[in-house]
């Protein structure tokens, strides 16, 4: 089996399903709400605001600071 | 906090101990705010001026840019940013918080799922790449964006893109 292949397209596919959940939020709100309004819903809690913090310094720390790659 | 806690152990797994004292800590310090010590904090939500976040964005982007990556000046700017974020984000919940609608629980639902799947897509690859011994049949993320981090236009779209992420997510949006 090509796995590096199937797992690129999978890396791939993801990203693009973001821009079209992104889309049809954009587009039909009732459907999905727009991602401006689901951040504001779920920063209501701190817990999120922690989490959401945490994974995106780590992404910085990860790519900028640690060692990526064993 | 489960998944905070399952990353730990992953990372214990992976014997990346810097990652394993970064999600240990989060767990340690979302475990606070489950068990109700959410009494400290700002009482209302701080806001910064527009400038002084993009004047923070722009000296953090060209500080990362030019610092090698894995360095003391790379390490100090993250660590900078984190009483940033304390101090944008440590506010007390409000006491009366919106219920969601159907569309906002559908939202949360397939979000929550296309991250599931992005990671565990990740964890497939990083399994296989051990299992295996082979990176490149099985690449994780970082294998595949590490060698475009070593060139100067792939290190400044990552700078800028998660500077502007973050400034977007924690300071600006939530200034509306």
């Amino acid at each position: 089996m090509n796995w590096d292949l199937l797992i690129e397209l999978g890396y791939l596919g993801f990203v693009s399903l973001g821009f079209v959940f992104v889309l049809i939020a954009k587009l039909k709100p009732t459907a999905l709400v727009p991602l401006d309004t689901l951040l504001r819903f779920i920063f209501q809690h701190r817990i999120t605001r922690i989490a959401l913090f945490m994974v995106w310094w780590w992404l910085g720390w990860h790519f900028l600071v640690g060692v990526t790659v064993r | 906090m489960v998944i905070f806690v399952g990353t730990a152990v992953f990372h214990i797994w992976r014997g990346s101990w810097q990652d394993v004292a970064i999600f240990g800590i989060s767990a340690l310090l979302i475990l606070t705010q489950v068990f109700g010590l959410t009494r400290f904090g700002f009482s209302r939500q701080p806001k910064a001026p527009l400038w002084l976040l993009m004047l923070v964005v722009a000296v953090a982007a060209v500080t990362l840019y030019f610092a090698p990556r894995h360095g003391v000046v790379s390490f100090t700017v993250l660590m900078a940013l984190i009483p940033i974020g304390i101090a944008l984000l440590f506010y007390k919940d409000q006491k009366i918080q919106a219920q969601p609608s159907t569309a906002m629980f559908r939202s949360r639902i397939i979000w929550g799922s296309w991250a599931t799947g992005f990671a565990l897509t990740e964890l497939v690859a990083y399994v296989g790449s051990k299992l295996s011994g082979d990176l490149e049949k099985f690449p994780t993320i970082s294998v595949i964006l590490d060698p475009v981090l070593d060139t100067p236009i792939g290190r400044a779209v990552f700078v800028v893109l998660w500077l502007i992420g973050g400034a977007y997510l924690f300071g600006v949006r939530r200034q509306r």
